[in-house]
């Protein structure tokens, strides 16, 4: 549990309707402990490559290395692919390191692209 | 080994650098910024907060092929709603 709490922060406390433990077997809102946002997911995802469809017509391969609440990535080694609307893609630049913005992510697949090189 | 333990026990594969920690050590150098409309702007990193807003000193913008120059400015700031990403130039 506390490996936890440093991993995700602080627990955040919530209200659920239960019985409170009194002998008459009282029916009240309780305060309950819930673990605060927890993308395990993602988190397993660190340090491996990492496929990203993004909104619009590209895809990112990289390495994954952080992220925050916003899906916001850290990404290491990325290879951005634009995807024309004939279907041809174009591959572009490798960039060592970037600052993903989370607001155009789409999906994730963990393991990266069948065409990743590098993976 | 209850269900809490077997997430807290799966080791973490690399080292863990969140976007704050990439942002710090960014600051003042050279980057890149990619907007959505597809334009690239690169400069030195002025000042970023927490919406992407960047302040960029020297900007150029490049085209979207990242081929050639299209004009400069001293100082810009981007809006970060039309941020895409921010990479450093190596």
């Amino acid at each position: 549990m506390e490996r936890e709490l440093q991993r995700y922060g602080p627990l955040r406390w919530d209200f659920e309707r239960g019985a409170v433990g009194c002998a008459a077997g009282l029916i009240a809102w309780r305060p309950v402990a819930r673990a605060p946002y927890r993308p395990q997911l993602i988190d397993k995802c660190i340090g491996s490559r990492i496929w990203l469809l993004l909104h619009g017509e590209s895809e990112l391969v990289g390495t994954l290395c952080g992220f925050d609440q916003h899906v916001n990535m850290v990404l290491e080694d990325v290879t951005e692919i634009q995807v024309n609307p004939d279907g041809s893609r174009l591959q572009l630049p490798v960039r060592k390191s970037m600052l993903l913005s989370g607001n155009n992510i789409a999906m994730l697949i963990p393991g990266g692209s069948p065409s990743d090189i590098s993976a | 080994m209850s269900p809490e333990d077997a997430v807290a026990s799966v080791p973490l594969a690399g080292s863990r650098k969140s976007p704050s920690e990439y942002v710090a050590s960014m600051r003042g150098k050279k980057v890149i910024v990619k907007l959505i409309g597809g334009s690239i702007f690169k400069g030195y990193l002025a000042s970023l907060d927490g919406y992407l807003n960047i302040a960029l000193e020297q900007t150029e913008e490049w085209n979207s092929e990242g081929t050639g120059v299209i004009g400069t400015f001293g100082d810009a700031l981007i809006r970060g709603n039309n941020v895409y990403y921010i990479s450093l130039e190596e």
